[in-house]
């Protein structure tokens, strides 16, 4: 018992110490929790991500760290499940073994996690998730977003597809069953239904994630044949949809639009139908025409090929931004001293405009980043195994995002048929 | 209306054969030797990651009738193998013991398979679709359906119903089987090898599984956790069907098949709901099952 | 209370709960999650005795940690409040489901609670709108009886409020077992009939012992639920409830005790593996369950109905 009342003692002495935030000291890594998918379906669309970060933290370790600190990579699995995900980040933030947040390649993680990392009062940055309700229902301090949003992403899209097939009357959606899934049909559907107002929506399917069977919903699909069939399945869902869509003959008679189907065109290779409406979730695409001549997106893509045998997809361009946003931040507001970590973070990331390989994005004094949106149709290519864009556009960001202090519910209303003669796109 | 009809009516018994392959290896096994086989789901992960992969080894994208050899090679393999080493290594040792051990036995070889398979075929999703692109599509009032959702699988559904009807009535083996399920200790005095029986009856069993997961692989995209997934679903169709009466299977996986796919076309919202949904209807009003029997109910 | 080895045991496993985080602070969370599989796995062990297994447990584990969520919602932030709300729910879940679920025994009463759970687990995942389907809901700090603590001080006074309720639960259980419905139970799994010759109900005894281990799996699921800040419908998977059932079996159903000591050893055994063997644990822990089952007789001779043992009940 003394034995134990000893041990008690030194460790409350050592508590104060163990618990202390921010300790990461000049030369100290600088210890960055990162959460993706590792394992399961969202693998592949995870690991990218994962090799990304790896890519540019050796860059940037090699070039000696951010202001002398090196950077050390965590990562936690998000696949093991959302309760999981929490628990293990609450036992390194207790445990000090953290100082910052890259989190959340899954909006169910950010909802889950951000208000958790607000409670440790960490900085975070968030890389990935694209739901609307993290700005719009919290207020947070510490957090921020480098990574796009759902509004833009499917409005862009609605505009291009209608200037595109301005004929269409019908809209069907198949979309995973949780907030990310709801969230991109509500701004999709919404967006359609304002820019033209006759637009029928024909069925709403929303299968669980992870489901590895669409027979029954691609048959009520094929009997309805609506002019566009919308998804954002992603992973190994989208893989599953649309090859077993394909191989019914589904695109026949409807065009396939999916605001996050870039991430799915090299893993399904030539199995991804022709015509259909594609966007990346953000403006970075391998062969978008912005990055075309940039050296260091030269250098990036071809580092990401040598690496992992595949051209880099759009999460992998999420994960960039956020390593080099970090990087741009704490160089411009960190004195490289632990205690002024979190004051360096807020400080670097106020305001920040990127413009470099990844494309350009600013800041807004919500936390959350706009871009640009690149949107494009699919085509065979000789010189690839996979379909590549063609017509490629990028739908400026004023146009497509809730601007500060509207939620997207509020200014969804003001979107009109009017919108439409904003945009031009490429022949 | 009347398309809707037909076409529920279609994926009804689509998805109605793909129920039944998959539970009736299960209503076997819980049949003869009177334990749930939660390793269930473990073999027929195994089933369809080896049919998967042995296909896009050995025969490629393209694709031709020996995918349809490999298949069953690979069930039939995998069965024996993992049947004969489950049984004799797990399950001999807990015939005396109480129903919960050997369930619980059964869930802890689940757990190591399904690390095995995370170890042996890694987390990416495996997708091989020849086979059924093989078969083609058939057009049935102007939707596409694949001839082996369609026709291909409710075909090979039936032949093993009525195989193993046929097999249990009218063989020697069946009826010996038969005897061993009335009566154990009396069919051992009469100098049956009940042990014999035993693991002949797993190592079908497993076979059946594995032959499930050899079917459906080419029609979806094969996951980790595929597994756990597929025992709940087998243990609602075997639990309201009437614990290890094949026929009781057949018709429930019908019931099931057809309620799930109406659904998709009327009140998508409740799909997932629907196998549990039956299971807990049915066994309120008859708690042994469809077609089960109190006696089966000793512990 | 009879001062004898098993009483001693629980003290020092009460010692070991209450002191070792206040040694190193990392093993306070696995301690708590220790303790959060307890309670399910205490309730499973009251229905061993009458012979009886549930699959199903997880859905009132997972009541309880919705329970603390849709309080939250409406603003009910008080730890006690919560604890007591996520009792009621799941005891009342148990009340319902158990009219039905305490007609049947064996492998009946096992597979309907199955069903049911299933059900649930199939509804938290679609009321999308009450439920936030399987996005689940956020836990924010409780506060304690009008008090809000610092981050850190909140999560030091769950543990202990944890380990308190569990102290409780167990010294409920042994009194509970010492009494007429408890004793009773046993006799569900021997012999019914005799029960019902004096003049008891079965049914109504084996219904009190389902609603109060549904009322400890509620329990349960309120501490992860403040433990992970976070639920979704995954707590009321079938998978949760055999490990429940594991839990349970693992230290030795015969006693509450060692019942919780088979829940911190199972989840400590987990945590040591999956740090090493980071992909492959599952199968380790497989194995050593095989090998308990199998050939560990300590602690499984409840189990065991051709051993007739002087501790029976």
């Amino acid at each position: 018992m003394t034995h134990f009342a000893l041990k008690a003692a030194v460790a409350a002495l050592a508590l104060p110490l163990t618990l202390g935030l921010g300790s990461a000291q000049a030369n100290e890594p600088l210890r960055v929790g990162v959460t993706t998918f590792l394992s399961g379906p969202g693998a592949v669309f995870g690991v990218p991500a994962k090799d990304a970060a790896d890519l540019l933290v050796a860059e940037i370790n090699a070039k000696g760290g951010i202001k002398g600190a090196p950077v050390e990579l965590i990562y936690l699995d998000e696949a093991k499940g959302i309760d999981d995900v929490v628990a293990q980040y609450k036992q390194l933030a207790t445990a000090g073994k953290v100082d910052l947040m890259i989190a959340g390649l899954s909006s169910s993680t950010c909802l889950a996690l951000a208000p958790v990392i607000e409670d440790f009062e960490m900085p975070a940055i968030l890389w990935d998730c694209g739901t609307h309700r993290i700005f719009e229902e919290n207020d947070f301090d510490y957090i921020y977003r480098t990574g796009d949003l759902t509004p833009p992403n499917n409005v862009s899209i609605a505009l291009y597809t209608l200037k595109h097939n301005p004929e269409i009357k019908t809209i069907a959606g198949i979309n995973p069953d949780y907030a990310f899934g709801r969230d991109n049909w509500e701004s999709f559907r919404t967006a359609m239904q304002a820019l033209d107002p006759d637009i029928k929506v024909v069925a709403e399917l929303f299968p669980k994630l992870g489901a590895s069977d669409y027979s029954s919903e691609i048959s009520r699909l094929s009997a309805l044949r609506p002019d566009v069939v919308f998804t954002t399945l992603w992973g190994g869902d989208m893989n599953t949809f649309i090859k077993q869509a394909s191989s019914r003959s589904l695109f026949n008679n409807s065009t396939l639009v999916s605001s996050n189907g870039e991430s799915a065109l090299q893993e399904l290779g030539d199995a991804f139908p022709e015509g259909a409406i594609i966007g990346a979730r953000g403006d970075s695409w391998f062969l978008g025409p912005r990055t075309a001549h940039n050296p260091e997106h030269t250098k990036f893509v071809e580092d990401f090929k040598a690496k992992t045998g595949h051209y880099p997809i759009f999460p992998a361009y999420h994960m960039a931004q956020s390593v080099t946003a970090l990087q741009q931040a704490l160089e411009k507001g960190w004195d490289g001293t632990p205690e002024n970590l979190t004051k360096g973070f807020l400080a670097g990331m106020d305001g920040l405009a990127l413009d470099n390989f990844t494309g350009q994005l600013t800041i807004r004094p919500d936390h959350q980043a706009i871009e640009d949106q690149i949107i494009g149709v699919t085509v065979k290519s000789p010189d690839y195994s996979f379909p590549i864009l063609k017509q490629m556009t990028y739908i400026p960001a004023e146009l497509i995002t809730p601007p500060v202090g509207t939620t997207t519910a509020e200014w969804a209303k003001t979107l009109s048929p009017k919108l439409l003669d904003q945009v031009t796109i490429a022949q | 209306m009347n398309q809707i009809v037909l076409l529920s009516l279609l994926d009804g018994v689509a998805m109605s054969s793909v129920l039944f392959l998959l539970a009736v290896g299960l209503s076997l096994i819980f049949g003869v030797m009177r334990i749930l086989n939660i390793a269930h789901g473990g073999f027929y992960a195994i089933g369809a990651y080896g049919a998967s992969l042995l296909g896009q080894y050995l025969i490629g994208a393209s694709g031709s009738w020996l995918n349809f050899i490999v298949l069953l090679l690979v069930a039939v393999v995998a069965g024996i193998v993992l049947g004969f080493a489950v049984e004799k290594l797990v399950l001999a040792k807990m015939y005396d013991k109480e129903h919960v051990l050997q369930i619980l036995s059964t869930f802890a070889v689940f757990m190591i398979l399904e690390d095995g398979q995370k170890l042996l075929f890694g987390v990416r999703p495996y997708f091989y679709d020849a086979p059924l692109v093989l078969l083609g599509t058939i057009d049935v009032a102007g939707i596409f359906y694949t001839r082996y959702q369609l026709v291909f699988l409710p075909i090979v559904a039936l032949l093993v119903l009525a195989s193993l009807m046929i097999f249990f009535r009218r063989t020697q083996t069946g009826k010996i089987i038969e005897a061993v399920i009335e009566d154990t200790e009396i069919s051992s005095t009469l100098g049956i090898n009940t042990k014999k029986i035993y693991t002949y009856t797993f190592i079908l069993g497993t076979f059946l599984a594995c032959l499930a997961g050899a079917l459906a692989s080419p029609s979806t995209s094969i996951v980790p956790g595929i597994g756990a997934e597929v025992i709940v679903l087998s243990f609602a169709i075997v639990a309201t069907a009437g614990l290890g009466n094949f026929f009781g299977t057949a018709l429930t996986s019908l019931i099931i098949g057809l309620a799930y796919s109406i659904s998709v076309y009327t009140y998508s919202e409740f799909t997932n709901v629907i196998p549990y949904l039956v299971m807990a209807l049915i066994l309120i009003v008859k708690p042994y099952g469809l077609f089960g029997k109190k006696e089966l109910a000793r512990l | 209370m009879k001062l004898n080895s098993e009483t001693f045991v629980l003290l020092l496993v009460i010692a070991v709960l209450a002191l070792v985080p206040l040694a190193d602070i990392s093993l306070r969370a696995i301690l708590l999650l220790a303790i959060s599989l307890a309670f399910p796995a205490l309730g499973l062990g009251l229905l061993l005795r009458s012979g009886q297994v549930s699959f199903g447990h997880a859905l009132y584990y997972a009541v309880g940690a919705y329970t603390v969520a849709v309080a939250q919602k409406l603003h009910v932030t008080d730890v006690f409040l919560t604890l007591a709300l996520a009792l009621a729910a799941s005891m009342v879940l148990g009340l319902i489901l158990g009219a039905i679920l305490s007609r049947y025994r064996g492998i009946f009463y096992g597979m309907l609670n199955l069903a049911f759970s299933m059900v649930g687990f199939t509804l938290l995942l679609k009321l999308y709108d009450i439920t936030g389907g399987s996005d689940g809901m956020g836990i924010l700090r409780p506060t304690f009886l009008g008090h809000k603590f610092s981050n850190p001080q909140t999560a030091w006074a769950i543990y202990y409020l944890a380990v308190a309720v569990l102290v409780a639960g167990i010294l409920f259980l042994e009194q509970y077992m010492r009494s007429a419905p408890g004793s009773a139970l046993g006799a569900i799994r021997t012999n019914e009939t005799r029960l019902e010759y004096l003049g008891r109900s079965a049914r109504q005894v084996f219904l009190a012992g389902h609603v109060i281990s549904a009322g400890f799996a509620g329990v349960g699921g309120m501490i992860i639920a403040y433990s992970t800040s976070h639920v979704t419908p995954e707590l009321a998977y079938w998978t949760l409830s055999a490990e429940f059932l594991i839990v349970a079996i693992f230290g030795g159903a015969g006693s509450f005790t060692a019942i919780t000591i088979g829940a911190l050893a199972f989840v400590l055994l987990r945590n040591l593996i999956s740090s090493y063997v980071v992909d492959a644990w599952q199968l380790i822990l497989g194995i050593i369950l095989l090998g308990i089952i199998m050939y560990m007789p300590d602690g499984l001779w409840t189990l065991f109905r051709k051993k007739p043992d002087a501790k029976a009940p």
